[in-house]
């Protein structure tokens, strides 16, 4: 494609620039062009003046929200100029215009924005001050005042061809809108309208990597003609046989399914609603099945994780990393509490068992030493045990002895007496037990009571006790870190923390949910494959559909050969992509030396590794962001060969002494045929660049002279730009109060009135 | 097993026919400041009737019929059954007479468990069940 430049913008009434204001823009080879305006006086809604005139919306200021019944809240002005409608008089209108005008190759388009605004009595509301505040409201997504009314909104892109005189309404193109969408898509519009807030979020998501590589690239032309194909051509018609007819319907179904739609070919969607960063946005629901489902999921992953680096940003800012650092305290506490908890509550448990248990043994102490003493008296009489009794009585009556040494002879008087005792002990062994029992009771508790109270009762209570100590104590220190953290954070601490769980929670969900309709879609399309083999089948038997099925071999040979030639496009523009970025970053970067490698996955993942081995993609700060996005930007731009102009509002805003240092030296060398436009504050062009005391020789040469100078930087032995640059100046009028600003011809001048007014600055020309 | 256990009755009357001690009785085994809560109502018995020997009570035998299963009594507390029918009864040869001697324990038993009750039940609700019967043996056994 050849290279788009920008001619002109011309603005009529837009925001807070009243009347006309007309810029040029001068070309790469002839220098940068430079608006220069300081804080507040409308550099970005020149860039909303680009954005609005070419796609019909504003991307700096979204921070308006609209409340109920239509109405807004005041945070931004009107679309239209205070001014311009506090002049016209009710009942007349007012025009608001932007017309940018483009050139590519040698084709100028001119393509104008044109709003006709009818004023009727604009409506106020009374502040507590007793002041008039107007009320605004959106009128066909414009901002206008209550009381006005849009009467028309024109669209044109006008073109001029090579040799003509003036410019003719084009025919080329149904609608203006598609011949924009031709030149500058919209959504590629963030990669050449490069707003700063853009450029520090980048590296925190995955999807503007994935757009930027894919969209610029062109890529998505091969994959959505691979999608067309596979949806439309690889099917054969109907009319062959009522099975095929079968065959294809079932097909068909099983597109629908893939691809998320109903039977009439729309979209279809599932009741669950989308994530919402803002409460207030409108609920969108997820599509049915399929892969667009697993789009969105994964473009709400990339939202939640976004919103979770912004999450950690306002923690931080609230200091609450110490409150999560005791949160994670807590934690630990709560699990060590509740570990000594159960151990207390099971050693208390066996102490109370004990009691009840032995506790009667102690009771009855008494009671047993007076049951020995019963059996220790009938042991020492020989009355137990029984057994030895009756062995005695036996070993008698085997000896025919008595043991007064007489004899025992069968029948005798004698004998029958010993037979009588041996009888009289029948039934009498059992008090054999009991002397067992008390044998027992006094080896085992009488005789080492000490031991037995001590193991049944005194060993498990100090168990108890310390248990009970160390779990007192945890409790304690828990105690004290929910005091800090109560006072730590407060309510929006916890609410923000909260929201930070819950989001990491709802990322779980959706991976789940993404891994079971990946399933799905597998499973439709290896029940699509299977019919697709039954289909061509049924239609080799068909002489009808021959043709057809020779169609189909082709068309599947076609698809084919495009899915690897993306595979392959891709793989290379991923690759070289990656190698340009960390290139220029290497280049634009002060200290590049931080960073050891920079790598886009095939997921397109970023990551960059710090010398420790740390991923710190997601963690750039503002300034590192910047300087990464512009060579990401650039390194877009090479392998695709899609030269589209660039302007950069506050290019080095947040960036520290040395890298604005190295940014001038660098950026003059940077995209050399790229047309640059800069909008820029005196901090980062013409103020003196802040010294710090790690460099001490550091020069503090501002950024427009390292621009233009000639030679040699001394410190770090680069060239200067030897650039020339176009100045323009936002002026904004002081004296009326009005706010409006007006965009003049300027150039940069060195002031040296005195030792506190001396320097470079960007003036009007006279 | 000895004649002792075969002849031991297979169920045992603490006294559930007085609803009185009835209720104790659950009381005593389900109630959280209790010592016994969780516990088998034979573990509530034995106590009781060490308590009652202890504390020279008169024993009373117990209305109606056995209600807890002989077979909740182990070893242990068979042999401690034993002793206070031994004490009681100066002699040894009650202890190889299951049916006396669970008479005799079922009377201590019954004629302790409302006074145990009482010094059980009747603390300070922040005193745990732990200390509470503790308290107790130690008075006792002192």
């Amino acid at each position: 494609m050849s290279e788009i430049k920008i001619i002109s913008v011309e603005i009529e009434n837009f925001r807070q620039y009243y009347g006309n204001s007309k810029i040029d823009f001068i070309s790469r080879d002839e220098g940068f062009t430079v608006i220069f305006g300081y804080n507040g006086e409308g550099k970005s809604n020149f860039l909303n003046a680009v954005n609005w005139c070419l796609y019909g919306d504003e991307i700096h200021g979204s921070g308006d929200t609209i409340t109920d019944a239509g109405h807004a809240e005041n945070k931004t002005l009107p679309v239209i100029n205070n001014n311009c409608i506090a002049e016209t008089k009710d009942g007349t209108v007012a025009n608001v215009k932007v017309d940018v005008w483009l050139q590519i190759g040698t084709t100028v388009y001119s393509i104008v924005r044109t709003l006709k605004i009818l004023k009727h009595r604009i409506e106020t509301r009374k502040l507590s001050s007793g002041r008039d505040e107007a009320i605004m409201v959106d009128v066909d997504g414009v901002r206008v005042p209550k009381g006005c009314e849009i009467l028309e909104t024109k669209f044109s892109v006008l073109e001029k061809k090579e040799g003509a005189s003036d410019f003719s309404d084009t025919i080329r193109f149904s609608a203006p809108e598609n011949m924009v969408k031709e030149i500058l898509p919209n959504d590629l519009s963030e990669y050449f309208l490069l707003d700063g807030e853009f450029m520090e979020k980048l590296w925190k998501s995955n999807k503007p990597i994935r757009d930027g590589i894919e969209r610029i690239s062109q890529l998505h032309l091969i994959s959505g003609a691979s999608k067309h194909i596979q949806a439309n051509l690889m099917i054969p018609g109907k009319g062959y046989s009522k099975d095929t007819n079968d065959l294809t319907d079932k097909m068909r179904a099983f597109d629908r399914k893939i691809t998320s739609k109903d039977e009439s070919g729309n979209e279809s969607f599932s009741d669950e609603e989308r994530y919402k960063v803002d409460p207030e946005e409108d609920t969108v629901n997820y599509h049915s099945t399929g892969e667009p489902r697993i789009q969105d999921i994964d473009d709400d992953i990339n939202r939640i994780n976004k919103r979770l680096i912004d999450l950690s940003d306002e923690i931080r800012r609230l200091n609450l990393s110490g409150q999560e650092k005791l949160k994670e305290q807590k934690a630990e506490l709560e699990k060590k509490c509740e570990e000594f908890e159960t151990k207390y509550k099971d050693a208390n448990k066996t102490f109370l068992f004990n009691l009840t248990k032995y506790g009667p043994q102690l009771i009855l102490k008494n009671a047993i030493k007076e049951g020995l003493e019963l059996i220790e008296e009938e042991i020492a009489i020989g009355g137990l045990p029984v057994k030895y009794k009756r062995l005695f009585a036996d070993s008698l009556l085997d000896s025919k002895t008595c043991v007064c040494h007489e004899s025992l002879e069968p029948g005798d008087e004698r004998t029958k007496h010993v037979e009588k005792f041996k009888e009289g002990l029948i039934g009498k062994e059992e008090l054999d037990d009991v002397a067992l029992l008390g044998d027992e009771a006094k080896r085992f508790f009488l005789d080492k009571y000490d031991e037995y109270c001590l193991d049944r009762f005194g060993t498990p209570r100090k168990n108890v006790s310390k248990l009970k100590k160390e779990y007192d104590e945890l409790d304690q220190k828990l105690a004290g870190v929910l005091t800090k953290i109560s006072s730590a954070g407060g309510e929006e601490g916890e609410t923000l923390i909260q929201e930070q769980r819950d989001l990491q929670e709802e990322i779980k969900k959706l991976n789940e949910w993404k891994t079971d309709t990946i399933i799905e879609i597998k499973d439709a399309k290896r029940q699509r494959g299977d019919v697709k083999r039954q289909l061509q089948k049924a239609l080799k038997l068909n002489d009808k559909a021959k043709k057809a099925v020779h169609e189909l071999k082709i068309w599947d040979r076609t698809v084919i050969l495009l899915e690897k030639l993306l595979d392959s496009l891709k793989e290379s523009v991923r690759v070289n992509v990656q190698e340009k970025t960390w290139e220029n970053y290497h280049n634009l970067l002060a200290n590049p030396s931080e960073f050891e490698e920079f790598s886009i996955e095939p997921d397109y993942t970023v990551h960059l590794i710090d010398k420790f081995g740390n991923n710190k993609a997601g963690n750039l700060s503002a300034g590192q962001s910047l300087l990464m996005t512009i060579a990401f930007v650039a390194a877009i731009r090479e392998p695709t060969g899609y030269k589209f102009p660039l302007i950069v509002d506050s290019p080095s805003g947040k960036i520290d002494g040395p890298n604005s240092h190295n940014i001038g030296m660098r950026l003059p060398y940077f995209l050399p045929d790229a047309q640059l436009t800069l909008l820029v504050t005196n901090k980062e062009y013409t103020d003196f660049i802040s010294p710090v005391p790690e460099i001490p020789d550091l020069p503090n040469t501002p950024v427009c002279k390292l621009f233009d100078s000639d030679g040699t930087c001394e410190h770090c032995k680069k060239s200067f730009g030897n650039l020339k640059m176009q100045h323009w100046k936002i002026v904004k009028d002081r004296t009326e109060g009005t706010g409006n600003s007006e965009i003049k011809p300027a150039k940069l001048e060195y002031i040296d009135k005195d030792e506190s007014h001396r320097g470079w600055t960007v003036i009007v020309n006279e | 097993m000895s004649n002792f256990d075969i002849d031991f009755p297979p169920w045992i009357n603490y006294g559930n026919a007085d609803k009185e001690v009835s209720s104790k009785m659950d009381d005593l085994t389900t109630r959280e400041w209790s010592p016994f809560n969780g516990q088998k109502m034979a573990n509530v018995f034995i106590f009781c009737m060490a308590y009652g020997f202890a504390k020279h009570m008169k024993p009373v035998k117990p209305p109606g019929s056995g209600s807890m299963p002989g077979s909740a009594f182990d070893a242990g507390m068979r042999d401690k059954m034993k002793f206070v029918a031994i004490a009681e009864k100066k002699d040894l040869e009650v202890a190889t007479q299951a049916n006396e001697t669970v008479k005799i324990c079922e009377g201590y038993a019954y004629a302790a468990i409302s006074e145990v009750y009482e010094e059980i039940a009747n603390c300070d609700s922040s005193i745990p069940p732990e200390t509470r019967i503790e308290k107790l043996i130690q008075e006792i056994s002192s």
